[in-house]
Formats: C-alpha cells, sequence, structure tokens
C-alpha cells in the first residue's frame, strides 16, 4: 500500500493545485503546455499558390465551436492571417471538453444553424443524426478546393478512414493522437514489448521504487476517459468493441482475456485510489513519478517532457505500446471537425474554406512546433514538431502515427450508439478496478447492456 | 422570521383575509363568497400578481408540460421520425435494475443526509443561541460552505479526497489511521459524497432554525425554569416543539434539493465506482444529455419529481397536523 507522507502530500497538492487551475480548460486528451508556446504565422504568400478564390465569400461571418485543446489554442493564433486572406469574419467559441460534449448536441438537436463548423466528439452521433455536411462535397467542388495543392493523401491513412462511414467522408481530422507507454527510465530500463513484459516490468519498478505505483491507466466510471486506452488491449489481443458487422463484441474471448489484462494490472500494481483516476490525475501522477509507466496517448508527450512542468520529465521516455502474440494496435485518436448541415449552402462553402485553410500544409508547417502533433505526414519531416519533442520521441510517435490502425476505433466510433456503449464500458471496467465485480462477469454484463443498445 | 401559525399559513397555501367559515354554515359562506368576488381589492390583487403568474406558468408549467409530453416519445435525434410510446418509457425504467438501483441510492442519499444535516443544524443553532458574544461572526462563517460556489467546492473536494496525496488522507497517516480510497471504493463513495453533502448544507438548516429560535419567547423558558426544568427538559419539551413547524419547513427544503444532488456526483465520481453513486438524477442526466435519449431521459426526471411531490405531500400534511394540534 503506497504511504502518504508529507513530502508527498505537498508535492501532490502542489501539482493538483496546477491541475484544479487547469482542468476546466482542457480537454481529455490535451496537453498543458501548448497555450505557453508561440506561434509562428503562416504567411498568405503560402496560401496564394492554390487555385482557389480566398476572397469568395469576403465579408461573411461564421462561428467554430471547439472543445479546449492544443490545436484550437495554436489556430486562434493564425486566425488574422485567415481573415486577411479571406475577409471572413471568423469567431472561436472554445469550451472545456465537458462542457462542449454535453452543449454542443443540445444546440445541433435545436436545429440551429450555427455553428457552421465545430468539433465532433462523437461521428456516429453526428453523422447519424445529420448534423454534418458530407466534406467529399466540397472536396469534389473545383470551384472551391485545389486537390494537387490541398493534398488529401498527406494525411496518414489512419486519419483519413478515421471519419469515413459508408464510404463517405463526413469530417476532416485536425490532431492525432496513438497509445504510447510513458516509462521513468530509472525504474524502466527498456522497453517492454509485450503485455507480459509490461506486467514484469510493473512488478519490478514497483518494488525498486520507493512510493511507486508500478503502472497508471485510466479506470473512473467517466464514458469519455476509460474506453479510449482500454482500447488498445482489446484491439491488441485481437478483439473489437463493435465488430465489422456492427454487433457489439464484449464477450468475445479476445475481449474478455484484454479486460482481465488491464484491470489486473492496474489491481495489482496500480496507484491507490485509481478507480476514480482520469488522464488528468495519471498525468499528475506522472509528472510526479509517483507512477512508473502510464499507458496512454501521445498529447501529453509535449508535458511530461517538459522540465519546467514535470518534476521526472529528464527521466520520461516514451516507449512503443506492447504487443500480445506479435500484435500491437495501440489506440488512435483524432478529433475532427465537421461542417452543420443546417447552415446555408453559403455559410457551408465559407466553412469549407475555413476547414481547408485550417488543416492545409502550411498551417500544420506553422502550428506544428506548438501542438507537438499533426494529422498530415509533410509536418512530421519539418524541424517543429522535432523541436518540441526532440528527435527520438517524435520518431517514435511518428513511427506510431504511420503505422497505427484505426478501423478497430472507427468501428466504435462510427456507430450512433457509442456514446451509451462507451458508458457501459467505462463502468465495467471501474467495478472490476474497484473489485466489486470479475472481468468475465463485467465482459458478459458489458456485453448484454451494449446489445440492448444496437438491438 | 414569522412565527409558526403565519408560517404554516405561508406553507399551506392560505392567504391573509381569509377566515374559513364555521363548519355547517352554509349560506354564510355563500355570502362570503359573493362578497369577496366583488372586493375590488381582491381583483387588484389579482391583476399585481397576473405578470409573475405568466412569467412562472412559462418558464415552469410549459416546460414541464414540453417534458412530460417527450416522456411519451422515442425523441432522440438519431431517430429521424418522433414517435408516441405511451408509457413504454416509464415501463423500460422499471425493467432496468440500474434505475430501480438509482432510486434505491437516491433514497438512501436523501434519507441519511437531510438526518445528519438536522441533527447537526439544531446542535449547531442552539449552541449558536446560546452564546452571549460572536454569536453572528460565528454564523456568518458557518455559512460559507453554503455560499461558496459548488463547482469550485466540488474540486477541491477532489483534491482532499484524493487517496494518494490528498490532505485528507495524509492527516490520517499522521495519526496512523488507514487511508481509504475515498472516491474509489463502493463502501466509502457513497458516505463520502454525504458527508460533504452534509458539510455543504448543514447551514442551510442552521439559519432556518436559529429564526426559529429567535422567534420562542423567553418567558417561556423562565416559566419552567421557576418551575425547576433543567436544560434538557427544556430542550425536549419547550425548544423542540415549538421548533417543529420550522424543522418541518428545513427538512422539506433540503429533502427536495437533495434529491436533486447533480455537481457532487458529476464532479467527483461520475456515478462511480460502477454505479454505486448513480441517482435518480444523475441517471436522468446521462440517458437525456450523454446519450441523447430524450425520452426515457425526461421519464427518470419526471419519476424524480413524483418523488419530491410524494415526500412533499407527506411533509406538509405533517404541518398541517401540527397545527390542528396546536389550534387545538
Amino acid at each position: 500500500m503506497t504511504v502518504v507522507n508529507r513530502r508527498r502530500f505537498l508535492q501532490g497538492t502542489g501539482a493538483a493545485g496546477l491541475g484544479l487551475a487547469f482542468s476546466g480548460l482542457i480537454s481529455a486528451c490535451a496537453s498543458t503546455s501548448s497555450a505557453l508556446t508561440t506561434t509562428k504565422a503562416a504567411s498568405t504568400g503560402e496560401f496564394s499558390a492554390a487555385n482557389i478564390d480566398w476572397k469568395k465569400f469576403a465579408g461573411t461571418s461564421l462561428t467554430f465551436a471547439a472543445s479546449a485543446n492544443p490545436w484550437v489554442t495554436a489556430i486562434q493564433s493564425q486566425i488574422p492571417t485567415f481573415q486577411k486572406l479571406t475577409g471572413i469574419n471568423l469567431s472561436i467559441q472554445v469550451l472545456g471538453e465537458d462542457e462542449f460534449v454535453t452543449k454542443l448536441p443540445l444546440t445541433l438537436t435545436a436545429g440551429s444553424k450555427s455553428p457552421e463548423v465545430f468539433m465532433v466528439n462523437q461521428a456516429g452521433q453526428a453523422v447519424g443524426a445529420r448534423w454534418v455536411a458530407s466534406i467529399d462535397t466540397f472536396l469534389n467542388d473545383a470551384s472551391l478546393t485545389d486537390l494537387s495543392w490541398y493534398d488529401p493523401d498527406d494525411f496518414f491513412s489512419s486519419a483519413r478512414s478515421f471519419a469515413v462511414t459508408g464510404g463517405t467522408q463526413w469530417l476532416m481530422p485536425i490532431s492525432a493522437e496513438v497509445q504510447v507507454l510513458y516509462a521513468r527510465s530509472d525504474l524502466v530500463k527498456s522497453a517492454p514489448k509485450t503485455f507480459s513484459d509490461l506486467t514484469r516490468a510493473a512488478a519490478a519498478a514497483q518494488s525498486a521504487g520507493k512510493n511507486v505505483a508500478g503502472l497508471g491507466m485510466r479506470a473512473s466510471a467517466d464514458p469519455s476517459e476509460t474506453p479510449w486506452p482500454f482500447g488498445g488491449f482489446v484491439f491488441s489481443y485481437g478483439g473489437f468493441f463493435i465488430d465489422s458487422s456492427g454487433k457489439p463484441a464484449f464477450d468475445s474471448p479476445a475481449a474478455i482475456a484484454a479486460m482481465e489484462s488491464y484491470t489486473n494490472l492496474l489491481k495489482q500494481y496500480g496507484p491507490k485510489g485509481v478507480t476514480s483516476w482520469g488522464w488528468l490525475q495519471n498525468q499528475q501522477a506522472m509528472e510526479q513519478g509517483e507512477i512508473a509507466m502510464w499507458a496512454d496517448s501521445t498529447s501529453f508527450a509535449s508535458t511530461l517532457l517538459d522540465p519546467t512542468q514535470a518534476r521526472y520529465a529528464k527521466q520520461t521516455v516514451v516507449y512503443p505500446f506492447p504487443a500480445q502474440n506479435g500484435v500491437s494496435v495501440p489506440n488512435v485518436w483524432f478529433w475532427t471537425v465537421g461542417i452543420n448541415n443546417k447552415a446555408d449552402i453559403q455559410q457551408q462553402q465559407a466553412a469549407w474554406l475555413f476547414v481547408q485553410w485550417a488543416t492545409s500544409k502550411p498551417t500544420y508547417a506553422a502550428i506544428a512546433a506548438s501542438t507537438g502533433t499533426a494529422p498530415r505526414a509533410s509536418a512530421w519531416s519539418t524541424s517543429g514538431i522535432s523541436s518540441k519533442l526532440g528527435p527520438s520521441v517524435t520518431s517514435t510517435i511518428h513511427d506510431a502515427l504511420f503505422s497505427a490502425q484505426s478501423q478497430q476505433m472507427a468501428l466504435a466510433w462510427n456507430d450512433p450508439k457509442w456514446s451509451q456503449i462507451a458508458t457501459y464500458v467505462a463502468e465495467a471496467v471501474n467495478s472490476v478496478v474497484a473489485g466489486s465485480s470479475s472481468a468475465a462477469a463485467a465482459a458478459k454484463s458489458l456485453q448484454s447492456n451494449a446489445l440492448s443498445v444496437t438491438a | 422570521m414569522t412565527n409558526p401559525e403565519t408560517l404554516d399559513t405561508l406553507v399551506t397555501g392560505g392567504g391573509p383575509g381569509i377566515t374559513p367559515a364555521p363548519a355547517g354554515d352554509a349560506g354564510v359562506q355563500r355570502r362570503r363568497r359573493t362578497a369577496r368576488r366583488r372586493d375590488p381589492q381582491r381583483r387588484a390583487r389579482r391583476l399585481f400578481l397576473a405578470p409573475l403568474t405568466v412569467v412562472l406558468a412559462v418558464v415552469t408549467i410549459v416546460p414541464f408540460l414540453v417534458a412530460l409530453g417527450l416522456s411519451l416519445t422515442n425523441a432522440n435525434p438519431l431517430n429521424h421520425s418522433t414517435k408516441f410510446v405511451g408509457l413504454g418509457n416509464y415501463g423500460s425504467l422499471v425493467e432496468d435494475g440500474s434505475f430501480r438501483s438509482a432510486v434505491l441510492i437516491t433514497i438512501i442519499f436523501t434519507v441519511v443526509a437531510v438526518a445528519v444535516e438536522l441533527g447537526l443544524g439544531i446542535a449547531v443553532a442552539v449552541a449558536l443561541n446560546s452564546l452571549r458574544r460572536g454569536g453572528s461572526v460565528l454564523r456568518t462563517l458557518l455559512l460559507i460552505p453554503m455560499a461558496a460556489a459548488p463547482i469550485a467546492v466540488m474540486y477541491d473536494w477532489q483534491l482532499m479526497l484524493n487517496a494518494l496525496s490528498g490532505v485528507i488522507n495524509y492527516v490520517l497517516s499522521l495519526v496512523g489511521l488507514p487511508q481509504p480510497d475515498w472516491l474509489g471504493s463502493n463502501s466509502f463513495a457513497l458516505p463520502a459524497l454525504i458527508a460533504i453533502d452534509v458539510w455543504e448544507w448543514t447551514p442551510f438548516i442552521m439559519v432556518i432554525i436559529v429564526g426559529g429560535l429567535s422567534a420562542i419567547p423567553q418567558e417561556i423558558y423562565e416559566a419552567a425554569k421557576v418551575d425547576g426544568a433543567a436544560g434538557l427538559q427544556q430542550f425536549m419539551r419547550i425548544t423542540l416543539p415549538l421548533l417543529k413547524p420550522y424543522i418541518m419547513v428545513a427538512v422539506l427544503f433540503r429533502s427536495i434539493d437533495a434529491l436533486k444532488t447533480f455537481d457532487s456526483i458529476q464532479v467527483l465520481t461520475s456515478g462511480g465506482p460502477g454505479t454505486s453513486t448513480t441517482t435518480v438524477n444523475y441517471y436522468a442526466f446521462r440517458e437525456a444529455i450523454n446519450n441523447l435519449e430524450f425520452g426515457r431521459g425526461t421519464a427518470a426526471a419526471i419519476c424524480l419529481l413524483i418523488i419530491a411531490i410524494v415526500l412533499s405531500k407527506l411533509l406538509i400534511s405533517r404541518l398541517r397536523q401540527q397545527r390542528v394540534t396546536r389550534a387545538g
């Protein structure tokens, strides 16, 4: 049992106080460092090379609804460039992720024409409820898009396919995250290659470290927290959340084995109180060196590796996600944006100009240094991300994104009922880690609940 | 603070100037009703109240009717046509084990929290009332938990209850006591939420009871003292009986609020671990807002309203019984 001493309490209170200050402002997959980084502005000349009439909708006003996120913070710094280029008046409404995912569906359900552009948290919900217009319509309109300049193929294939439903692209990716393993190099000397290695490394680190838990991961009952990292275990074990026929698959042998692996690791080597931990608590613990390893998103890399923000930054390394039977399928996440299907056609077309500009090569080249990630391959060959994360970490993350498979997560994320199913997933994992259910029983109950929702 | 009789009148809906006619005198009652209808002051009172009545109707009755209508449909943005399902949503809630569990957790939370708040509130109010100096300053300080912004307070509690680095477990470790996982354990999560509710809302009950205590004439205590009544006897035979109307009002208001508790659950436990802190209100929020099942969510909210109405009726009828007993 981890002992709370005065030093750890003071450290924890200081870190937690920082977390309290930022907790209402940052999203579930965001780093705390992006707001402090200066971005260089992309010049309008880089956009003039495109065969696009950027001034076509000059004088139009648009609203962009966004969840607080490093990409949003970086884009806000580029808005003067956009407004000078297009003459479009753009206002950005930013909310914390909890508020954003609650408020936006209600606004769109009411049939509002505004916001014209918005970030999308649940693709299945947005597409199923017909909130978004087809991106293919705009991509294939030569009067609005210069395909050779925009180069959609520059996006990672996993990013593009993430937002394709029924053969139609409904959304554009704006950020790219993949699941990796953060570790304290003083306690974990080499990368755990398999889940068995991970278990051994967690046990060894917990024994060697003083008041250090072997491994932290999300385990709270919040549907926006726990299902994501749990997904990497399920997919690597060969399972699915929702299979290719659209049926829940939580009671497959692979999914049950993944549930046992994930929950046993936390029960044996997780920090005290992990059942109420989301990404924020794990990040704080990793910054303070209270956990030896943390399997989560690359979006936290910039904070964990920053000595001004993390006490153990110099000892923190980034390893690839482990494999099961030679198969490693770390989970992926791409924040996306969609265009309001209820807006007037002219507003939709003006919104597409914003999306095209915001997700273009010059814009990512300008903001990559502050976001530390990009869904475009070309952004990774510029110096921006490498200057922020270092060459080694940049290479690890780039390779992980380049080889990532998004199909498994996309099958779930594009299901219209995923938000309900995610609630059951979070409850199931949480109940097993809390000791009120076995993994097999929780998986079976989860399958039953998921089937009742999708029936 | 008003005296108990006026308080009774306010709570039971009567108005000033309305004197019930003696039972059996039908002709007198008829003449009085006619006189009231022709009373220009009564008409003026109605006219003055009309704008407020309209506003209240728009912001409370209309939304309620809309919610009631929604609860009878399968409204969901993913359903491109909304269909009337009658009591289907209510039926599915009754069959849903997690909803039944939410009802039980709601009742446990409300009963335990309000009972503890009542006991503590009365004790603190009596203690404050007996202070010769500093009572008003202390009273103001004791109101701080109730006055602070709830969400900010809940984030503070989240830090303090952190099993690894929270101040509460740190203090417990100093004295060698066990340091439980307050928010992540099935055994401690609901009691922790109850304790936080007690900390936050005991001042509310204290304020009502302090008002009630100030309305009790001191002559009664002096007379009791002359008769040889000790402190505890005075409390049990004088203070408590005279405080009963105030206690009923405090319990009524607090119970309705406790039934609707949301912020502490949302911030601290998200209804977990598992569903051990999911109340009906949180269940309704999850269904309607997270899952966009508007029909089911509003049906759950209507069920909560029914529970609140039944509770209110019980307490108000007890209050009326108290008034009849005193009048007799």
